[in-house]
Formats: structure tokens, sequence, C-alpha cells
């Protein structure tokens, strides 16, 4: 048996993260981590709303081994590479983790899967709450962009941001309750596209499959470089769009805000009893969030035609005028 | 059809498998420790007076919530014990997760169904209950 110590003293290199607009710690016994997560690094933070210690030891992970969560209570267990283990305290709001050397040094798996799961879970303890929905800003304007799975969500959202917006996320977006109002970040990771897809981006043709998290085949892209698209990290939403696609004609309609909130808090994992001020919590941002303008989109056709009649929509509606890639 | 119907919304997912019933309990005692474990595996019971020894005390030392996964691997790798400040974390691999709680007395966690109720008892429960003890003594 192999006793490993995250106590303070065993993991004496430092230092202090933001994300999501939220405030965390890390130690750990490596520069490598450190390194990995440069891109969130902050400094003089004060107290932190998260903490994560991360000892790396020489352990050989098995790439192709798929990840696995389980939960209970308030404690979640991840496994990564088949060797690298994770434990989210939900209470304690700390995240410990044994990871092989080769994972502490891929930053890839730091920014863009760690980081977003550890938003995810522990967000509703830290007054974040995990959004289904992709989100686009345009001249200080967000749109949250909703829909269920196989809607078009992420496809429609790259055709939107070829159109001019910024893309702030196309999947899962997070909430924040900021002084009286709510901001929404993105956390920058790749975008997910269905084989699909390829129909309709070009971009795609040289681009291959790859097994996503979730197990399914999907092109994961970097928005930025492969469509030239702009990115955001955070904005104030104005609106919520949910999407469905349609047989018929499109048409804009607006939708009741209970039905924007029944979805968000339906997509949204169950918490344990014992967590139920981080319920509540979620609760109320979900609330706030839905008080904007809600939308029914019904479109058919493909993503570009869906895209430029939500855009036209989305500049009337909220006087924005967006800029545009190819007109540059 | 309402719009809630024609937009099917769905119901929350349990993806983390938070929510699976455990009402089949066993209680026991090894090493001087009562314990009782709440389980979704009726195989468990089958522990009753027989692996572990008969209880002594009345009222259990340790609570363990323990869920029997079909999904997870079955082989129990060397066990790897992480010490944090409240808690103790205990992996097998990929087939064995416990969250040790000493203060509260309480462990949860999730073994693989692979893995006999026998030998669960020979090598899991063993290290896990030397683990509170230990910390109990600190």
């Amino acid at each position: 048996m192999r006793i490993q110590s995250l106590e303070k003293n065993a993991l004496p290199i430092s230092g202090e993260l933001r994300v999501a607009g939220c405030r965390g710690s890390i130690r750990t016994n490596s520069f490598s981590v450190i390194h990995s997560l440069e891109k969130w690094r902050s400094d003089g933070i004060g107290e932190a709303d998260f903490e994560l210690a991360v000892l790396v030891q020489p352990t050989h992970p098995v790439a192709l081994e798929p990840p696995m969560f389980r939960g209970r209570d308030g404690v979640i267990f991840a496994t990564f590479h088949g060797t690298d283990l994770f434990f989210f305290d939900l209470v304690a709001r700390q995240i410990s983790a044994a990871v092989s050397e080769q994972t502490a040094g891929d930053a890839k798996f730091w920014n863009t899967v760690l980081i977003p799961i550890a938003i995810g879970v522990l967000g509703p303890m830290m007054g974040v709450a995990p959004l289904h929905s992709a989100c686009l800003t345009s001249a200080g304007h967000g749109m949250l962009v909703a829909g269920l799975s196989g809607a078009g969500k992420s496809t429609l959202t790259i055709a939107l941001a070829k159109e001019g917006f910024a893309l702030v996320s196309d999947d899962w977006t997070y909430a924040r309750r900021e002084a009286d109002d709510v901001s929404i970040y993105g956390l920058d990771v790749p975008v997910k596209l269905m084989p699909d897809t390829v129909a309709y981006f070009d971009e795609l043709k040289t681009e291959r499959l790859i097994r996503s998290m979730n197990g399914e085949l999907a092109f994961e892209v970097d928005p930025q470089t492969k469509f030239g698209v702009q990115v955001s990290e955070q904005c104030e939403p104005d609106c919520i769009v949910f999407l469905q696609r349609s047989m018929g004609e499109t048409s804009i309609t607006p939708l009741d805000q209970s039905l924007a909130r029944l979805f968000y808090e339906r997509s949204a994992e169950l918490l344990p009893a014992g967590l139920s001020k981080a319920s509540e919590d979620r609760q109320k941002i979900i609330e706030a969030v839905t008080k904007r303008d809600c939308w029914l989109f019904q479109y058919s056709g493909n993503p570009q035609q869906g895209a430029s009649v939500l855009k036209n929509f989305f500049e009337e509606t909220y006087d924005v005028h967006c800029w545009r890639a190819s007109a540059s | 059809m309402s719009i809630a119907g024609a937009l099917r919304l769905p119901e929350p997912p349990d993806l983390l498998r938070r929510f699976v019933p455990t009402p089949f309990m066993v209680r026991g005692q090894m090493d001087g420790i009562s314990f009782c474990i709440w389980t979704n595996d009726a195989r468990y019971l089958r522990l009753r007076g027989k692996v572990v020894g008969k209880v002594v005390s009345t009222k259990p030392e340790l609570n363990w919530t323990l869920v029997c996964d079909p999904d997870l691997p079955s082989g129990l790798e060397e066990p790897l014990v992480l010490e944090v400040e409240n808690a103790k974390l205990l992996g097998f691999g990929r087939a064995c997760f416990v969250a040790a709680h000493p203060k509260s007395k309480a462990l949860s966690g999730f073994i693989a169904a692979g893995i006999s109720p026998e030998e669960f008892a020979e090598t899991v429960l063993p290290v896990a209950l030397k683990l509170c003890a230990e910390s109990a003594d600190d």
C-alpha cells in the first residue's frame, strides 16, 4: 500500500488561479503542473474559492483508457489515462489528485478537460451555475443558445461566429452571480462538431475525427485557428434562444421564461441532499439568467441560413451590429 | 401538445450514479472495529456473520455506503492512499474508490461488481478499516 500525503509540506510549490471569475489556489510537487496551468495564473488573489492539490508521481498513463467519473454524497471520484486519480470534495471545495509526470506536463489536458470539469462540479459550491448552452456576444450584448442534444447547437454557433459574433462557448457556459447581475463565462475549450457538419464547413475537410470524452466520434477544433472567428471569455446575456430544428418554416417566437428555466434545471446534475445550499444557489442563478428575453427559434435549411436569420433578428431587436470576419 | 412537451425537456441526469439506492445492510466487526455497510448488491448479505466477525458493540463505529458498479473494471490494483486535511482517499486502480472521513466515521465509495464480496472483505475492507483506525488514533 502506498500512502501519499497531500498536506502543505508535501506539496511545496504553489500558485494562484482565476477561472470563470473564481479564485483558486494550487499546491503541487512539480513545476510542470504550474506551467500547464499558466493560462489561468493570477497573482495576489486573497482567499481562494477552491483548492487544487496535485501530487505528481512516476506512473505510466494509458492514453486509450477512457475517463471514468463516479460520485457519492459530497465526493466525486475520477480517473484519467488509467492511472491518474482525482477526488473532488465538494463541501471543502478541494480537488486532490495523483497524476503521472506525463499528465502533469499536458497543458491541453488541464486546460480543456480538468479545469472545465472542476468548474462544472465545484461551481455550484462557489456561486457558479453550469448552463447547457452555447454563448455568443457582440458589442457587449450576449446571447445564450440552448437546445436539446442533436438540435445542431454547436453547428449553428459556429455559423453565427462566422457571421460576426464572438464565441464564448459552444456547449457549456458558466453563469456567475456578480454584484446585482449575472456574468456568463466560457472556458476556451475546443468546439465539438459532429461528423455530418463537414457538409457545411469546408474547413473541416482536412480535420480528423477523434473519440471525444463521451465516446462519440467528433471533430474537436480550436474555433479561432480553424474558422478565424473571434472568441470572448465573458459576457452579459441579453437573451436566451432555444433552438429547435423544424421541417416547416423558420420562425422566432417568444418562449415562456419558465420553460427556459426548466430546461437549465433539468439539464444540470441533481445534487445530493447534503448540498442543498448549493442547489438553492444554482437555482437562484438560473432564475436570474432566465429573466432575460427568451425566444424559440425553429428553423429549417442549413446552419448558415439559420445563422443569418438569427443574426438579423438579434441586430434589430437589440440594436447591435456584428463585426463580420469576411468584411475585414 | 404543449411547448414543454414539444421541446421534450430531459429529466436531470445522474451521470455520476450518485443516487443509486443502497438498500442492503451488512453489519460486522473486524480488528475490533464494528461497521455497517449499505450497498446495492444483495450478494453482500452473505457476509453476515460469516467472513466478518460477529458484532459485539450495539452501535456501529463506521458507516459505509458502497455502490457495486457493473461498468468498473474488475482488477484490484495496489492500493494508493491520498491523505488530505479532513479525509483519506483510497484507490485500488480503477476497480474501487473509497473516501473515508474519519471525523464523521463515514466512508463512501464504488467497487466493480466483478469483485466478489469475499474478495472485498479480504482485500478492501481491512485496508479501509486500518486507515480509519489510524486516523482515530491521530
